[in-house]
């Protein structure tokens, strides 16, 4: 199995992951390192994907403000999405270069990994032809954009653990209108803490990936990468 | 650099004890903070993850006299969808570039599941560049990068317009699938003097045709010996071949 190291990044602003995605994706590129997974949280965030449309956006910037929620530009793919304390998001760090398949082979193998961390619930999510990302009983439970730099994979999926999804409201999901957002806690009628589903991601991504995760501590990487 | 040994017993492997340099093989990079800046704004993101959305709009029409702007390259979305006004297709006083009509000879080199074609040179990023007079080159994308994408035809495919000056390793067009983007980069410098039209109604020719019909741009080159950075054909195919050298 190939390595893979993994670092639990905690509560981190989307500006920030996106700043460390992006060195790491350079670091990758020049095989400085080797792949790495990130799992992070972020605080309330509603990012606009390359193609986003701010129609998405059911909230007015300002009211945004006050509800405490960052409004961020993304280069990943997809429209519209929103994060929050609560929810898993997983972003792989990887090489495509040396992987098997094409990009679209990469998006559906990320859909495993959180079909089977879900199903360690007792959650059945599936995916949905066109829209990418994980369903469960027509509600999304994980919102996935991708970009490639270079070969290099950035962004991934997101995973709502036990967020609040009342939050959620604040955009058309993914872009559509009417969409609901739910968790493993509600699916599960359970409490399910966020740590819970890393153990289950965790086992998930190295079994569908073929990779041998190696933890790494946030204080190294971000040590390494900014100095 | 060494890397940490795994512990074969267990599938966590020990993160007390590594060093930095076990977690980056090349020290230097630590310090190439502004080689990653350049790269994000090549990508076409800027500090703190907010990014140049490019617009809505399809491509200005530039006439054939219209002198090459010498500003960064505007993004625009044409997509693959037909439009009603059609993208420029030529800032050349007339010159239409016309692929030719049958498959160039292949290479043949052993573990290269792609088709590399004989008759041009390659970047590392997956893009062809093709000399058809003394300083006029057409590009596109290669076999291997419509393989990588995969199911070209449900996405959308950004290039720039008639008259944007290409840098070197710049910013040269996206592709945008389902949830996911890829950007593509520049193998040369040069004015763009022609847009392949067809693919905005037929972005087929990509995957059946990369190196005829699915050609992307004609490009004036401005640094022509830029070419000898480029990998020629086996060396390009023996890449491939062999991804992790």
């Amino acid at each position: 199995m190939k390595p893979c190291w993994i670092c639990n990044l905690g509560l981190m602003p989307y500006d920030q992951a996106f700043e460390l995605q992006t060195r790491l994706a350079f670091l990758r590129y020049k095989k400085a390192i080797d792949d790495i997974l990130l799992l992070l949280e972020h605080p309330p965030t509603v990012t606009l994907g390359k193609f986003g449309k701010i129609e998405n956006v059911l909230v007015a910037e300002d009211e945004l403000i006050k509800r405490g929620i960052s409004l961020c530009s993304s280069n990943r793919g997809g429209d519209v999405t929103f994060h929050c304390p609560g929810q898993l998001v997983i972003y792989p760090i990887m090489d495509m270069r040396s992987r098997e398949g094409n990009l679209r082979r990469f998006l559906s193998e990320l859909e495993e990994v959180v079909i089977k961390a879900t199903a360690a619930f007792g959650v059945q999510g599936e995916r949905w032809s066109e829209h990418p990302g994980i369903w469960v009983e027509g509600r999304q439970i994980a919102a996935i954009g991708l970009h490639f730099v270079r070969g290099v994979s950035m962004h991934g999926i997101s995973l709502n653990v036990n967020p609040d999804l009342e939050a959620f409201r604040v955009i058309n999901l993914c872009g559509m209108a009417g969409k609901e957002a739910t968790s493993i806690a509600k699916m599960a009628k359970r409490n399910v803490s966020i740590q819970q589903a890393v153990e289950f991601v965790q086992a998930s991504f190295s079994a569908v990936f073929e990779v041998q995760l190696e933890d790494i501590s946030c204080q190294q990487v971000l040590g390494d990468v900014f100095g | 650099m060494k890397k940490p040994e795994y512990n074969k017993k267990n599938s966590t492997c020990k993160s007390e004890g590594l060093s930095r340099r076990d977690f980056l093989k090349n020290a230097g990079l630590v310090t190439g903070g502004i080689a990653v800046t350049s790269m994000a704004i090549a990508a076409g993101c800027t500090d703190g993850g907010k990014t140049t959305t490019p617009t809505t709009t399809p491509p200005a029409t530039t006439s054939p006299t219209t002198t090459p702007t010498t500003t960064a390259p505007t993004s625009t979305v044409p997509t693959t969808t037909p439009t009603t006004t059609p993208p420029t297709t030529t800032g050349n006083g007339g010159f239409v570039y016309m692929p030719p009509a049958s498959n160039p000879e292949l290479v043949d080199v052993v573990g290269c599941t792609s088709k590399v074609a004989a008759d041009r040179l390659y970047s590392e990023e997956h893009v062809w560049v093709k000399l058809i007079e003394d300083n006029l080159a057409v590009i596109g994308m290669t076999d291997k990068m419509q393989l990588l994408l995969g199911l070209v035809e449900r996405g959308e495919l950004v290039l720039n317009p008639v008259g944007t000056e290409l840098v070197y390793d710049g910013w040269l067009g996206n592709f945008e699938g389902q949830k996911m983007n890829v950007d593509m980069y520049s193998p040369v410098s040069g004015i763009i003097i022609q847009v392949n039209d067809e693919l905005y109604v037929n972005s087929r020719v990509l995957e059946s045709e990369p190196y005829l019909r699915g050609w992307l741009y004609v490009i004036e080159l401005s640094r022509p010996e830029e070419l000898d950075n480029l990998l020629d054909p086996i060396e390009y195919a023996t890449a491939q071949a062999n991804p992790n050298a």
